[in-house]
């Protein structure tokens, strides 16, 4: 009995080490197939429901310079931990886009506001709720623009959904190459504090000042920290970002 | 081995997972301002002030017409960078080092009794010359147009767009009414002035009431409303301008309206508003024999036709809804494809297409006075244009789609008000007042070249 045993132990060693041998051919082959493969795209399109209810209040000119203060996110933004690679953003209010803007009131409940307590009688600041003007307000309607919205977000579309707010103030062409039909796609790589390892052209635009600018967008800002499933996807270089699309 | 397999399956089902990439789009990029000098690179010495005045003139013009630009252009002051001509790569480093992106470097001199000029347009960003030309400076009547030229060739080897240098934009205005019937303001007359406002010029002399002019897409012809009769009712006659000619020709004068008139892309059929059925209504006429087909059908007012380029969508007004909402639809056929695109506002008017047929500028009665907004032809991205700016009428594209001309009223007192054309961006950044003391001014139409 007790040789049959240590047979059967050696035997179940071997086949354990020949597994192992066989993950790592599998995933060395793998990840040298899916190099050379047309991999499948998860887009990540914006989406938000708008109805109009009167003539807007503000006029283009008044929405692009209005600041609001910052509010908390999700996901959650970085903290400096310490290293010295972490970048520290909650200290900072960032100008947000409008579309940012949009989005987060499109979430809100907008009904009567119940009476604020005045603490001064003075406000204390440009707040949100002054965007929640007649004409600009927003609420759930019959109308959608875009196609998200008949699938349920994931983790990952969540926050790759919001990396262009951080990108797009960056974003900048001249007038030579604004009206150029151009689109490139750049792959990002991003540490699990969402600092930005490492960027690559994963498709040019053919034009190298327009890809030169894109990837200028990247390194001037500064992402938030993924989450679950988005940090191992961001680590790895799977985010892609287009510009445009 | 099956277990194996089985084990191993389980395993790569998460890798190939995670083989997918996702991808986002950042959107279009904003537009970063060119910065733009303009350098004198070398002026001749023995010259008289006269000669030194129309030189100065030559790139004042120049640098104002680029000026127009607010969005595109930062002009920068030459005084502010040492005169530095490129004649190889190296002298690049210069201005690159100076954050500058555009660089215009003229050159003049005498030969004879001629001042010639030479122009070199570098992009300094991208290391090329883009344009180098020469020429006579033209005497003072040609020189503006001359100028306007050079800088609209400047412009589309820059940008590879049209720009409005060149264009024109027509009007009405009251300056021609007697002081004694001024009140009335019965006597509005036609004009024609550069996009900037310079050279005005005065084309008809009804003393009547010119209203909704248009000008055709190759700018030789302007077709006009007007209203002139004693009392009683009065009719709208449709006239057109011949700018060749100089002079007019009726083209409608059916009972009642004959108004809102606007050119087909080839020039040959135009779009109207015709009410002698008992109800306005929009037909297509025909220039050569004056034939008629019915566009729109309907117990309701249809008015204010615009047309996109290809004259595949029509945008106008009606108050099919119980009040005036904007409608697009395909003229070429009677009530085809006619929707509803606007769903508020009290009162909307003149609608206008963009040149680019993606937008729609009009005019909506708010807060006791008239104010621009835009909405795209599906109906989505309405957005406000102008607020806490008197009342603002009548707008209109630039011929490029960058601008657009307004009415705007400014009411002093209750005998005392200022009409005016202004322009703006077409983000609603207001540039300039183009008809400063120029009488009351309305109805501005913008050539298409």
């Amino acid at each position: 009995m007790t040789y049959r045993h240590e047979k059967s132990l050696s035997y179940f060693t071997g086949i354990s080490f020949l597994v192992h041998i066989l993950i790592f051919v599998v995933f060395f082959l793998f990840s040298k197939i899916s190099k050379n493969q047309k991999v499948e795209i998860i887009e990540v399109l914006p989406a938000v429901r708008v109805d109009v209810v009167a003539m807007p209040k503000l006029t283009l000119q008044e929405l692009k310079n209005i600041k609001i203060r910052e509010e908390s996110t999700s996901p959650e933004k970085a903290k400096d931990n310490g290293s010295g690679v972490g970048p520290e953003y909650l200290k900072k209010a960032k100008k947000r886009s409008l579309m940012d803007l949009l989005k987060r009131q499109a979430k809100k409940k907008v009904g009567i506001k119940p009476s604020k307590v005045k603490s001064n009688g003075r406000s204390s600041g440009v707040d949100l709720s002054q965007l929640i003007l007649e004409g600009n307000k927003i609420s759930k309607g019959s109308a959608i623009i875009g196609t998200r919205g008949s699938r349920p977000t994931t983790e990952v579309e969540e926050y790759v959904s919001t990396l262009p707010d951080f990108v797009r103030p960056h974003w900048k062409l001249p007038s030579y190459l604004i009206n150029e039909d151009l689109n490139c796609r750049i792959r990002i790589y991003l540490n699990s504090t969402g600092h930005l390892i490492r960027a690559e052209v994963y498709k040019s635009s053919g034009n190298k000042e327009y890809d030169q600018r894109a990837m200028n967008a990247i390194n001037r800002s500064q992402f938030p920290t993924p989450k679950g499933l988005a940090k191992d996807l961001a680590a790895q270089g799977k985010i892609v970002l287009g510009f445009p699309l | 081995m099956f277990k194996v397999a089985i084990f191993l399956i389980t395993l790569l089902v998460p890798v190939m997972t995670f083989a997918n990439y996702a991808i986002v789009g950042v959107g279009e990029a904003e537009l970063e301002k060119d910065k733009v000098v303009f350098q004198k690179s070398s002026f001749p010495l023995d010259i008289s002030p006269n000669e030194s005045d129309r030189i100065n003139k030559f790139i004042n013009v120049f640098k104002q017409d680029f000026s127009f630009y607010v969005d595109k252009f930062e002009v920068l002051d030459d005084k502010n960078f040492i005169k530095n001509d490129i004649k190889n790569k190296s002298d690049f480093i210069y201005w690159i080092n100076k954050n500058v992106n555009i660089l215009f470097s003229f050159r003049f001199w005498l030969n004879k009794t001629k001042t010639h000029y030479g122009l070199s347009v570098y992009k300094i960003s991208a290391n090329e010359k883009v344009f180098e030309t020469e020429g006579v400076i033209q005497q003072d009547k040609g020189l503006i147009d001359q100028v306007h030229g050079l800088a609209d060739l400047s412009y589309r080897k820059l940008t590879g767009m049209p720009s409005i240098f060149k264009s024109k934009i027509v009007f009405v205005t009251d300056r021609d009414t007697p002081k004694s019937k001024r009140i009335k303001g019965n006597i509005k007359e036609l004009y024609i002035m550069d996009f900037n406002g310079q050279n005005k010029r005065r084309l008809t002399f009804h003393r009547g009431l010119v209203i909704s002019p248009a000008i055709s897409h190759d700018g030789t012809k302007i077709l006009y409303s007007l209203i002139k009769g004693g009392g009683g009712l009065k009719n709208v006659d449709l006239y057109m301008y011949d700018l060749n000619k100089n002079s007019a020709r009726l083209i409608s004068r059916k009972k009642g309206l004959n108004s809102g008139a606007i050119f087909s892309r080839d020039d040959n059929v135009i779009y109207l508003t015709l009410s002698h059925v008992g109800n306005a209504e929009i037909y297509a006429m025909s220039l050569d024999k004056r034939r008629l087909r019915r566009i729109t059908r309907h117990y309701a007012s249809d008015v204010d036709p615009s047309l996109t380029i290809d004259g595949k969508k029509m945008v106008f007004l009606s108050n099919r809804a119980g009040k005036a909402m904007i409608y697009t639809m395909d003229p070429r056929s009677l009530e085809k494809d006619v929707k509803r695109i606007s769903y508020v506002g009290d009162y909307n008017a003149t609608p206008r297409f963009s040149p680019d047929g993606q937008e729609i500028v009009f005019s909506s009665w708010l807060d006791k006075r008239f104010d621009l907004f835009k909405i795209n032809p599906d109906g989505t991205g309405l957005a406000r244009l102008t607020k806490n700016f008197g009342s603002n009428e009548d707008p209109v594209y630039s011929n490029d789609g960058e601008f657009i001309a307004f009415a705007n009223l400014m009411v002093e007192s209750m005998y005392k008000k200022k009409q005016s054309i202004y322009l703006m961006t077409r983000e609603g950044k207001v540039i300039k007042n183009l008809t400063e003391n120029f009488g009351n001014c309305q109805g501005p139409r913008w050539s298409r070249n």
